[in-house]
């Protein structure tokens, strides 16, 4: 039986999709991107990016765009990848699920409250 | 902003290149010379400063993400092209699998004599009967050839031509996917080689 609350985004896919948040990228801008949106922590080798880049164009998660770069800045064989309306909402559902999950574990003080900067 | 670099820059680049070539062609087709800038990208970036000890470990990374990725992606073209959607080849490929592990364990155990339980204790209980080892020694040679046949039918195509006044019935098989193909193959020639050895040993062949 399948279940309908959205299932949580493997950390390569959830990283993809936060690293093109802000705009098309090409495969080493991804790589670039997701080391530095995790601090370091998650790095995603060129193998595992492109394995995901094509599950997430069959899932329409990501478009690649019809743009081409510039010749005379950049190689013409490049590619670039923006996300659709719906790899942002599949993005958005993870990050209020992660929430949710954040907030239930201050109320059971897992973890502790959030600074209150972060609250205002 | 990038440069366009040779794709020879980095003296790792031209291993990294064959490796691509194990990719499926679909997937090197639509990905290849990306995947190829790409390297250059990061072997460029990450080790044009660093020592030989940091290239080393960086180009270990992407060649250890490329066997595993290479891997993922020939199980997903095998899931593909396999098209398992009837129940009996479900049911057909989890038998062969616990066939195939049943051998690889009994192998083990007796040919090379690895610290391993007795399968056939294992699966029937210490003192099994002489029933159940009859039950259980005709599935192990009927699976291959079962599984066989729930790859074969569903592609059988049934004819009968009519000319002259003479009816002929025709089998022809369909085009079958490139897994189905390998598996039904696989599965043929183990029931040949078993069904082989059963029939010649009764006949005191050898």
């Amino acid at each position: 039986m399948k279940s309908s609350t959205p299932q949580p985004l493997t950390p390569a896919v959830f990283h993809i999709l936060l690293a093109l948040a802000d705009g098309e990228k090409h495969g080493y801008r991804i790589m670039q991107a997701v080391k530095a949106n995790s601090q370091g922590e998650f790095q995603i080798g060129p193998g595992t990016l492109y394995g995901t880049i094509k599950r997430m164009l069959a899932d329409e998660l990501i478009v690649e765009t019809d743009e081409r770069p510039d010749p005379e800045l950049d190689d013409q064989r490049r590619r670039y990848y923006r996300l659709t309306d719906q790899g942002r909402q599949t993005l958005q559902a993870d990050l209020v699920r992660m929430d949710s999950l954040l907030k239930r574990a201050r109320t059971l003080k897992v973890i502790p409250p959030a600074p209150a900067r972060l609250l205002q | 902003m990038n440069t366009v670099i040779s794709p020879t820059a980095h003296p790792v680049l031209p291993l990294l290149r064959w490796m691509l070539t194990w990719y499926p062609k679909p997937f090197r087709k639509r990905f290849e010379q990306e995947m190829l800038l790409t390297f250059q990208d990061w072997l460029n970036n990450e080790t044009g400063m660093g020592s030989r000890g940091r290239s080393f470990r960086i180009s270990s990374t992407i060649i250890a993400d490329l066997l595993l990725s290479i891997l993922k992606e020939h199980c997903s073209e095998w899931r593909n092209t396999m098209k398992v959607s009837s129940i009996f080849q479900k049911i057909a490929i989890a038998a062969l699998t616990a066939w195939l592990i049943f051998w690889a364990w009994t192998f083990g155990k007796w040919v090379l004599h690895l610290p391993l339980v007795d399968p056939t204790r294992w699966l029937l209980g210490k003192d099994y009967s002489s029933m159940a080892s009859s039950i259980f020694g005709g599935a192990m040679f009927l699976i291959p050839f079962l599984a066989l046949l729930t790859f074969v039918i569903p592609a059988l195509k049934i004819n009968i031509s009519s000319e002259g006044g003479d009816s002929t019935l025709l089998f022809r098989l369909h085009k079958m996917g490139k897994g189905q193909a390998v598996v039904a193959w696989a599965c043929l020639g183990i029931t040949v080689v078993l069904w082989g050895t059963v029939f010649t040993s009764r006949m005191g062949w050898w």
